[in-house]
């Protein structure tokens, strides 16, 4: 009798404890209820605010304000008068996103960016491979004076690698910090007011502008390319990855072309640079935390990280062409 | 040779027939014997004996239920104790340290640097302006259309 009642007990608390000990969402399918309407939200809801943006440019922080108009999936972000954006403007609908530079008088067609922290949020509890992470929700106090509630995603080692700030009646987040691994904020994002009840003009989620250069990143990826000797690699354009930017970087002390692709799982970025590189090396500093593909061609090393399994990206390698 | 003997008298013994064994039990002798058994006073048990008999065994009754008693509170209460002690350690548990350093000069680690400082940028941001659109600082004069970023260090980000 006693043996039994002991066993009972044992299993009843183990299974108590276990119930206990698992994260919020950490298991591959379970998007926890929160963080489910925050995702709902940013594609239903409707407003216009003014929101502050800093993050961290090396030792020193970059600031500016934007002014926000969001319908549903559409938004457009216009810049103060006075400050360095001046005249820009950022619209961005379900098929596209344009940048109008008023300076070069430019259009720069991009695809669609969204929420990329919502998505690979999303991405982050629905696969069953990597990491866990958990979630925990607490009274976030008011901002914009909303009332809201504190979301911090911790990571497996129970460090938050975001705070998220969402209004507790509509699920908009209105503001987030992102840390890197030791714990300090990188960025962070901020509405200092909001208003539900916008008045949008018919033209508010278009942009046209007569006389003004139509450009895409393709554009410019042939004029680096042309300019700076690099090879054409790239994903072509009919590809479920839609090139997004590309630019010269210096790694190390040497010129990288990088191009960054998206599509609706997230981003992935393409390196490119003269001579050789460690597969080793790449694959122990991403750490579990990113996927790294690695190849060489012609005399030029490729690199292709991103949020996928090796597998995955050694398949979208194979799509690489000149 | 012991064992033969025990075997000798056996065999005997299972040749006598009953009517043997009744005539050797009504022998003078074994009347003598019945008649000195039968003389021996009757000695009645003490009811004192009998009373300190029943304490004992009341006493060790009483026990007995206590210690099933106890049992029955500490068996499942040592379940819990074991599971709630492997609990406890479970949730408890210092996550794993990462003892590998990274060098974060080699071209290897800044191109994942470079990635992942992207993708956090990008959770900031949004649909705003990312980092490299705000340091490329189009619409300032300082940058002219088609101008060469290759002085920029973005490694830095």
């Amino acid at each position: 009798m006693m043996s039994s009642r002991f066993v009972s007990a044992a299993v009843l608390a183990g299974l108590t404890a276990s119930v206990m000990a698992q994260p919020h969402g950490g298991r591959g399918g379970e998007i926890p209820e929160i963080i489910r309407k925050v995702i709902n939200a940013s594609q239903k809801l409707r407003y216009s605010g003014k929101r502050n943006v800093e993050f961290q440019k090396g030792p020193d922080w970059d600031r500016h304000l934007e002014y926000v108009q969001k319908d549903g999936p559409k938004t457009r972000i216009e810049y103060p008068e006075n400050g360095v954006f001046r005249g820009l403007v950022i619209v961005e609908t379900e098929r596209e996103r344009r940048h109008y530079y008023p300076d070069l008088n430019q259009i720069e067609v991009l695809p669609p960016r969204r929420e990329a922290m919502l998505s690979r949020l999303e991405k982050m509890f629905n696969r069953r491979r990597g990491r866990p992470i958990d979630i925990d929700v607490a009274d976030g106090g008011t901002v914009a004076g909303r009332d809201t509630k504190l979301i911090s995603i911790l990571g497996p080692d129970g460090k938050p690698f975001q705070k998220i700030w969402v209004d507790e009646s509509t699920y908009l987040v209105l503001k987030r910090v992102v840390y890197d691994r030791g714990g300090q904020a990188v960025g962070t994002s901020e509405y200092v007011s909001v208003d539900y009840r916008p008045k949008f003009g018919r033209n508010t989620f278009s942009l046209q502008v007569t006389g003004a250069k139509i450009v895409t990143p393709r554009n410019e990826l042939d004029r680096l390319v042309a300019k700076m000797g690099f090879q054409g690699m790239t994903l072509p354009p009919k590809d479920p990855y839609k090139l997004e930017s590309c630019r010269i970087q210096r790694i190390a002390g040497q010129s990288a072309l990088v191009q960054n692709y998206v599509n609706a799982d997230g981003q992935i970025s393409l390196y490119q640079v003269r001579g050789a590189l460690d597969p080793k090396k790449l694959r122990e500093f991403s750490r579990g935390d990113f996927g790294v593909y690695c190849w060489q061609e012609g005399g030029a090393s490729f690199v292709l990280i991103g949020d996928l399994p090796t597998d995955a990206l050694r398949k979208i390698a194979d799509r690489v062409t000149s | 040779m012991k064992r033969f003997e025990q075997d000798k008298i056996n065999g005997l013994e299972m040749r006598l027939t009953e009517q043997e064994l009744d005539k050797r039990l009504d022998s003078a002798g074994q009347q003598q014997v019945r008649t000195m058994l039968q003389a021996m006073p009757e000695e009645p048990l003490s009811l004192s004996w009998r009373s300190e008999l029943n304490q004992v065994l009341a006493a060790k009754r009483d026990s007995k239920i206590r210690r099933r008693r106890i049992a029955w509170f500490l068996s499942p209460a040592l379940g819990l104790g074991v599971a709630g002690a492997l609990a406890v350690v479970t949730m408890f548990k210092t996550p794993e340290v990462r003892t590998s350093q990274i060098s974060g000069d080699t071209i290897e680690a800044q191109l994942v640097a470079s990635h992942r400082n992207s993708i956090r940028i990008a959770d900031v941001t949004g649909v705003g302006l990312n980092s490299y659109e705000v340091i490329e600082g189009k619409n300032t004069s300082t940058v002219t259309p088609g101008s060469d970023l290759d002085g920029v260090d973005f490694g830095s980000l």
